[in-house]
């Protein structure tokens, strides 16, 4: 299968750290999927993600997007391919109105007006903020705030979007509204869009193909969210959350009563439990 | 500190077009060493009361009382700003509120400003940094090269420095790791027992609240729509969600459990309950070997 993503051995160290903050990392990403990478704050999963677009500079290692080596002369292309969604709302907005400011990434493009005309109310449709067009970006609460930023990335159509905790600092509602938007863009795509989630929303993680832990700079952990799950105490060691399933186990195994060690999703753990009450 | 709301209803620019009811009638009382949280849909007055606990407006009809303080429309600022030195608010992402040279000054910012000398303004800031658990260490560093969390655990420190018998926490754990989270929640049940202190935590963490609160006031469109213990608010699934309102994970897992059969009591709202409820039902059917 085709890869899109390739990382291979990369180092980074900010300026004024005494540690690396990615410490010889690799990985791939095959075209299409969605990776979920978590990891405690300060973990790297951010400096990974500005890696990957070339707003950090690699001090080791070389990474590749769409077969293609990430450095200064292929920066602008790669940045074409990578659309990324950042943490705080309030951050990305230039436009005075919700239209200006999807239509901002394809006028940096050079993306002729008529071509525009189309592009934006397709894109702000897709997020369901058509409505919105004309309003300002101000008024919006922070779910629309960030289907905006998303929209204005839709219209750019690039392979590869990267979510950098895009959900952290909204309400329950907001962080639905922004992960239905994002699904129904990966299912229409389809292979055509691969999708990289850095979250801390464990829900969110278990609804991806794969999951990358992230620990001190390092790849502790990759595989289907059932392998990553199986190892419930471990990743809270690391500080992260584990499924809803899985906490039930760990209070259970706690009380001293035998859990299987597998991943169990909510539904075979209730099968799991009535089984037992079953039997006993 | 107990506060009582009686019949406190807040209008936005009264009198114009643009008048506004954020608040209708509202009556409810707050005990002193409680824990209260305070939760409801974005938009449904929660910022408001926020506003009125801490002074910062007054209602336009009715009165709070707090203690021997009785705040109404036509409170003087001096009354409002007696009462606001009793009550501590952590607003929504606190650390970007920081400002000073180095950490130990932000944090005597506050008593300095209620009229403290260097001298006490400086011990009680070192005090509340020991309750946030900061190292010693970071004290003369510059606020901006904390960590997140550690920046966050500072602005706590600037108002847990005026000593107040109140402190309103609005979605402290906002933007946290999971870590982050757990660490901060505790810290917080620890002052509530140690220090007595009288908390309201707003959340839309339904599970911090019925993990941590003794009494919950649900808000919608401006009124107080129901005020009772986190049993009861958390148990009713269907009210929830039609307060559109998440519902504690606990509680949607049990009730997978009782339309698969079995039995389990309706208090159950955090996973140790459940788990003690599961282990209780499985020894129950005795052992066949």
């Amino acid at each position: 299968m085709e890869n899109i993503i390739e990382v291979k051995n990369i180092s980074y160290q900010y300026p004024s750290s005494t540690s690396k903050a990615l410490d010889n990392l690799s990985f791939s990403v095959t075209k299409g999927e969605w990776v979920a990478i978590i990891g405690h704050n300060g973990s790297g999963k951010s400096t990974l993600a500005k890696l990957l677009n070339y707003l950090l500079v690699a001090d080791a290692g070389e990474i590749l997007i769409d077969g293609q080596l990430v450095n200064e002369a292929n920066m602008w292309t790669v940045r074409n391919k990578v659309g990324m969604v950042f943490q705080n709302p309030e951050n990305q907005f230039v436009g005075a109105t919700v239209a200006d400011d999807v239509a901002f990434g394809l006028e940096n493009r050079g993306i002729e007006r008529e071509r525009m005309l189309a592009l934006v109310p397709a894109a702000l449709k897709e997020v369901q903020m058509d409505v919105f067009a004309d309003r300002e970006p101000t008024h919006l609460s922070g779910g629309q705030k960030q289907r905006v930023a998303l929209a204005g990335i839709i219209a750019v159509a690039p392979k590869i979007i990267i979510l950098d905790e895009a959900t952290a600092m909204l309400d329950p509602k907001g962080r639905k509204e922004v992960i239905a938007a994002i699904r129904k863009l990966k299912d229409r795509l389809g292979k055509e869009l691969t999708v990289i989630s850095i979250t801390h929303d464990i829900d969110e993680a278990a609804d991806a193909d794969r999951i990358l832990v992230i620990n001190d700079g390092q790849l502790v952990e990759e595989g289907t969210p059932a392998t990553i799950f199986s190892s419930g105490q471990r990743l809270l060691a690391l500080g992260l959350d584990v499924p809803y399933a899985e906490q039930l186990k760990l209070a259970l195994k706690n009380l001293d009563v035998d859990v299987p060690e597998e991943y169990l999703d909510e539904e075979r753990l209730v099968q799991w439990l009535w089984q037992l009450n079953l039997k006993m | 500190m107990a506060i009582e709301f009686k019949n406190v209803s807040y209008v936005y620019q009264p009198g114009t077009p643009f008048a506004n009811n954020a608040l209708t009638d509202l009556n409810f009382k707050i005990q002193p060493n409680s824990y209260t949280a305070l939760i409801g849909h974005t938009g449904s007055g929660k910022s408001t009361i926020l506003q009125l606990l801490d002074g910062l407006i007054k209602p336009t009809t009715g009165q709070i009382i707090f203690d021997d303080h009785v705040v109404d429309n036509k409170t003087s600022q001096k009354i409002l700003a007696k009462v606001r030195q009793h009550v501590g608010i952590v607003f929504q992402f606190p650390e970007s509120q920081l400002f000073e040279q180095t950490v130990l000054k932000d944090v005597m910012f506050g008593p300095l400003n209620f009229g403290k000398n260097p001298q006490e303004a400086q011990e009680l800031a070192q005090k509340a940094l020991r309750l946030v658990n900061l190292p010693e260490e970071h004290w003369q560093k510059s606020p901006f090269d904390l960590s997140g969390g550690q920046m966050r655990r500072v602005a706590i420190a600037g108002v847990l420095a005026i000593e107040p018998q109140v402190l309103i926490l609005d979605e402290p754990t906002a933007g946290l790791d999971p870590v982050g989270r757990k660490e901060m929640m505790a810290m917080f049940a620890e002052l509530h027992a140690t220090k007595n202190l009288t908390i309201i935590l707003v959340t839309h963490q339904m599970e911090d609240a019925a993990e941590y609160a003794d009494d919950v006031l649900v808000m919608a469109n401006g009124q107080l729509v129901k005020h009772a213990t986190p049993m009861e608010v958390f148990a009713d699934i269907t009210w929830l969600q039609a307060q559109q309102l998440d519902v504690p994970h606990t509680v949607l897992f049990k009730n997978k459990l009782s339309a698969q059969g079995f039995d389990l009591s309706a208090n159950i709202i955090n996973v140790e309950q459940l788990a003690l409820a599961l282990q209780r039902s499985l020894k129950k059917g005795g052992n066949h070997e």
